[in-house]
């Protein structure tokens, strides 16, 4: 009961009243939850000198010329390991 | 006077300075000493900018003939001139008012930080789709997990600190690249980055748009991914972090748009292959910071402290 209580406070489930008793219904779809954190979290990871560092991204977004340009460094990064390796 | 001369000099060094850093190649290969410079250079920043306002300001403390400064400040235009009067009022209300945007903001950021985190760590706790049990002795009680192809991987920093990955990043790394994110992550937690990073904000959003500069911030960010990703090569190897960071890049590219950052993330890659700088760079950066710190200090106070110990002698 508490624990439905709250989750309405956070506006997560809507309480319904049935007579004497609460009923509870999700407000939200598991899926739409889901979608509003990685919204925050690519928005957050998008914006370089954002207003906030609420949370540290492990890799910012990039765009079609920067990932080539990745996947080249990467070549080279592994190429160079291998030299050293075998050398 | 000294004091007012320091001050204007040091303001005016550290926006060059600042500027100077920003673009030197050195900082990424020596992160922690970078790091040090870039806050002693915060520091310095503002203690100059306060001194240096305060010295100016003190005109309006100019002792009369009978050496007893007035209390009345208007009475103090007599004495030292209307222009110097009125320069010295305006200085000391802009002083004023940097530091009580400064304090003001410093709190506004970290109210909304902590909120939004906060909003962020509920909505995680409930959705976290992670498998806490003992067989899978990577992910700790902390890591949340949520059900994305999108591969996501990020770190709520705070007192009830989170790391949270998605499905598209289990399903994309091996064990050893999802070693690498995790020792990463846990860096930024361990180490506090957000607070360094939060400083930085605030300093950035306070000061007035023409004096800022985004390199400073900038600057830090990338500062504190790289001695992230430090840690994360110490757990593992170079090329197992470039593959995890390139995987996870890569994927989150949305199709046909601009990058919005700046080319951090290729920075990162390529800093990978060559890591060493010459100890004497470091060495460098860390005697720049304490001099940034200890030479304005001592001149303002050598003067101040003789002539505090010169009244007490003659009286």
């Amino acid at each position: 009961m508490t624990v439905l209580q709250r989750l309405a406070k956070k506006n997560l489930v809507t309480q319904i009243r049935d007579d004497r008793a609460h009923k509870y219904v999700p407000t939200h779809p598991r899926e739409d939850l889901v979608a509003s954190l990685m919204v925050d979290a690519l928005s957050e990871a998008d914006a370089p000198g954002s207003r906030h560092a609420a949370l540290v991204s492990f890799v910012g977004r990039v765009g079609a010329e920067e990932a080539a340009a990745l996947r080249d460094a990467l070549d080279a990064l592994e190429a160079a390991r291998d030299h050293d390796h075998t050398g | 006077m000294t004091a007012l001369i320091f001050g204007v000099v040091t303001v005016i060094l550290i926006c060059p300075a600042a500027e100077l850093l920003s673009r030197a190649r050195w900082q990424i290969k020596a992160p922690r000493a970078a790091m040090t410079l870039w806050q002693a250079i915060a520091l310095a920043a503002v203690l100059s900018t306060f001194s240096c306002g305060l010295a100016i300001a003190s005109n309006l403390l100019e002792p009369g003939p009978d050496g007893a400064p007035t209390t009345n400040p208007l009475k103090e235009i007599d004495r030292i001139g209307l222009p110097l009067w009125v320069v010295s009022v305006t200085v000391l209300a802009i002083t004023l008012v940097i530091g009580v945007r400064l304090f003001y903001t410093t709190i506004r950021v970290g109210v909304r930080t902590r909120a939004r985190r906060a909003a962020h760590r509920h909505l995680i706790d409930l959705l976290d789709r992670c498998d806490h049990s003992a067989a899978n002795s990577l992910f700790d009680r902390d890591v949340r997990m949520i059900d994305v192809d999108t591969p996501l991987a990020y770190c709520l920093p705070g007192l009830r600190q989170r790391v949270v990955i998605s499905e598209g990043v289990i399903a994309r790394l091996s064990e050893d690249e999802l070693r690498a994110v995790l020792a990463h992550e846990r860096a930024h937690l361990r180490a506090r980055h957000d607070l360094v990073l939060e400083a930085f904000i605030a300093l950035h959003e306070a000061f007035p748009r023409f004096v800022r500069s985004k390199s400073a911030l900038g600057s830090v960010e990338l500062l504190v991914e790289a001695l992230a990703d430090d840690q994360a090569v110490a757990a593992t190897t170079p090329t197992t972090l470039g593959r995890a960071l390139v995987a996870c890049a890569d994927a989150v590219a949305p199709r046909g748009a601009m990058a919005v950052g700046g080319p951090t993330t290729l920075t990162r890659v390529h800093r990978l292959r060559d890591r060493q700088s010459p100890r004497w760079v470091s060495a460098a950066a860390y005697t720049a910071a304490a001099a940034i710190l200890v030479v304005p200090t001592l001149a303002v106070a050598i003067p101040w402290l003789t002539e505090l110990s010169r009244l007490f002698a003659a009286a």
